[in-house]
């Protein structure tokens, strides 16, 4: 298996009464529940905590990308993974995961095709690509991308950047939404002529193809865990089947909380209240932002209206909208938590279950406090990585990972 | 009731339209907004003098080649095509909401091509300081919201159809699709330069808008009557964005007055505009 320590980076300071007196999180939050001193305190804890995983040996840290978000405070994924890069270059063994841009929002969309490719340079070549859709909070409502040719931007973008990667010489390209006629990248990268390339994404088949037909990672990246992954693992798999594609556990990946302590009982006492902050406060979410008329296809609008109007299906959030607590989330699987043994047992088997490889593991979880997050990462790095790096060692990861951060021993 | 056509008339390499025809008399074009055609009564009372030519937006219903048209531009260009294939010229173009908008582009694309303009809870230019309510980030439950009676039959059914499952996925997912068609011309904003081009609309042209309208407020209608050099306003009290559907008789009835000439009468009240 391989281990990439992921951090949000929420906002940790949201008031008591959030979840009642204000309507959402994201897109429409009022800036003034944001301090300044406070924020900035924050941004160095979470660098230092991802910082630490490089130095425990994790096989990547990741970053992502949000927008006018207080449980995502990263607009600016590259940013963040230029401030990784130099300490993950001398690193033994681990690799800079971004996950990624929201292509659509890049304009140029060839930005992203630079900026890796200077990521993949100070990284010394260990540069995962992530190329998110992004969420319609995010490039439609906050960033105004039209959704009825996000689409439609995502691939001609996506297009672009692996033509220009791969390119030997200058070309001209005539899209729909970009017209350069000089298209010649400076920097070249590192891993030509193209770096893994990871993709996250829903339910749709539209996105298993996109990845499977392409020899990219699909990443199921939701905060409900590996039980409610479990049927989309399913059909990305029936799909793989379906194309041919052989069922190789590291072209997957799922998100996952995993909070580690002494025991079970302990870890209760002291991560309840912080998971508590993150479903209540960083999970309350406007329902008006959640889908732009567009961002889905007819097709996913029908299949997702038919279950809902007959009950066959719930969303993650729909769980959450009932009473729920700490042995509930944990008997869901929202999140792993309790002793080293009991997370490497729960750990193993939802891989298995899933049958992936590569876990985002979201050690930060809600108001965890600098310490205590510190506190899981090292835990996790050492009561619990090395049980389970053997795990599903018969298949070949090295189509989905940086060939320069892969072990000697491997 | 007057019988009604349903007929395929593909425009160009691009865009097929569904148009549906009824009624006898001189030819209206009609460009429907959110809610589509379901505005059946007042497109019934509108036949009874006219021809009702009524397409549907590109990406609604039967209407193809949504995401072949680039801009608003090619749309424009689509409607007119559909114009030359209908044989229609010098026509009076009725339009409600994004349909408000595509006729006005089209008026002031080819003046020559509209003979009389009547815009309904017009879309299309945007009022920084009287933003409005996002019609896009409404949940399709709160489709009631666009009527001044909220609590009322049709604006009960317009946010929660009845029927079986299926029949009720499909209206919801045609209402989606609809509502994708319209942000392709109208997202984020829907300002894609028209109040830029208003002056050049040379058609004799009424404005007909709700007063509790939450979407098109105020100071947008003042936008386009301002723009347009021969434009009369008349809004109507206690009622919403979707006039077609909720005051269909006073609409029709506001529409035939106008086209008559006669256009102080039918109306609620006037408003003065200095």
């Amino acid at each position: 298996m391989k281990f990439i320590a992921f951090n949000l980076m929420p906002y940790r300071e949201l008031p008591a009464d959030f979840e009642k007196s204000y309507s959402s999180v994201w897109v429409d939050i009022p800036r003034r529940l944001y301090d300044p001193v406070q924020g900035a305190q924050m941004y160095m804890d979470y660098l230092e905590e991802l910082e630490l995983a490089v130095d425990l040996g994790y096989d990547a840290v990741g970053v992502n990308e949000h927008h006018q978000n207080a449980y995502g405070m990263m607009p600016s994924p590259n940013l963040w993974a230029a401030s990784l890069a130099r300490k993950v270059r001398e690193s033994e063994s681990t690799s800079l995961m971004v996950l990624g841009n929201s292509l659509a929002l890049y304009n140029p969309p060839v930005r992203v095709a630079e900026e890796f490719a200077m990521l993949d340079a100070l990284s010394g070549g260990r540069l995962i690509a992530g190329f998110p859709t992004g969420s319609s909070q995010d490039v439609n409502y906050s960033y105004g991308i039209n959704p009825a040719e996000l689409r439609d931007r995502y691939h001609e973008a996506h297009d672009l950047i692996i033509k220009a990667w791969a390119a030997k010489d200058i070309f001209a390209f005539n899209g729909t939404y970009t017209q350069l006629r000089y298209v010649n990248l400076w920097p070249r990268l590192i891993q030509e002529p193209r770096p893994p390339v990871w993709v996250p994404g829903g339910g749709s088949l539209e996105t298993y193809d996109f990845a499977l037909t392409n020899g990219y990672n699909f990443s199921y990246l939701s905060f409900y865990g590996y039980k409610y992954a479990k049927s989309l693992m399913d059909m990305f798999w029936k799909r793989a089947d379906e194309l041919g594609v052989e069922r190789n556990p590291f072209q997957g990946a799922f998100a996952q909380f995993v909070l580690v302590s002494e025991s079970d009982e302990q870890a209760r006492e002291e991560y309840e209240e912080h998971v508590m902050y993150f479903y209540r406060k960083c999970m309350h979410i406007d329902p008006h932002y959640v889908e732009a008329p567009g961002y889905r296809s007819a097709r996913s609008t029908k299949n997702v209206l038919k279950a809902r109007l007959e009950g066959t299906s719930r969303s993650g959030r729909d769980v959450l909208k009932g009473g729920f607590g700490w042995d509930e989330l944990r008997a869901a699987g929202y999140i792993i938590a309790g002793s080293p043994e009991t997370v490497r047992n729960e750990l193993e088997a939802a891989a298995r279950s899933l049958n992936v490889a590569n876990v985002a593991l979201l050690l930060q979880v809600g108001s965890a406090p600098h310490e205590l997050t510190c506190k899981n990462t090292t835990l996790f790095a050492k009561e619990v990585m090395p049980a389970l790096r053997g795990v599903f060692s018969e298949f070949d990861p090295t189509d989905y990972w940086p060939a320069a951060a892969q072990p000697a021993t491997q | 009731m007057s019988e009604q056509k349903l007929e395929q008339i593909r425009a160009n390499d691009r865009v097929s339209f569904s148009v549906q025809t009824q009624g006898s008399g001189p030819p209206v074009l009609y460009l429907h907004g959110f809610g589509g055609l379901a505005c059946v009564d007042f497109l019934n009372l509108l036949a009874a003098e006219h021809t009702v030519y009524a397409p549907e937006m590109p990406g609604v219903g039967e209407s193809s080649g949504l995401h072949d048209l680039r801009d608003t531009w090619e749309l424009v260009l689509a409607y007119q095509d559909l114009l030359d294939a209908l044989g229609l010229e010098d026509v009076v173009v009725v339009g409600h909401s994004v349909g408000g908008m595509i006729a006005a582009e089209l008026a002031a694309n080819a003046p020559g091509s509209v003979r009389e303009l009547v815009l309904v809870s017009p879309m299309g230019v945007f009022v920084e300081t009287a933003p409005g309510r996002d019609p896009f980030a409404l949940l399709p439950s709160e489709w009631c919201l666009l009527f001044a009676d909220q609590e009322s039959e049709t604006a009960q059914r317009f946010a929660d159809p009845e029927g079986t499952i299926d029949e009720r996925v499909e209206i919801l997912v045609d209402r989606a699709t609809a509502a994708e068609a319209a942000a392709k011309f109208l997202f984020p904003l829907p300002d894609r330069g028209l109040a830029r081009r208003l002056y050049r609309i040379r058609a004799r042209t009424l404005i007909v808008a709700g007063e509790l309208d939450t979407v098109v407020p105020v100071e947008n209608v003042e936008r386009f009557r301002t723009g347009i050099s021969n434009a009369e306003v008349r809004a109507v009290a206690d009622a919403a964005h979707m006039l077609p559907l909720e005051r269909p008789e006073l609409l029709a009835e506001t529409v035939a007055g106008f086209l008559a000439g006669t256009a102080a009468s039918g109306g609620e009240r006037m408003v003065a505009h200095g």
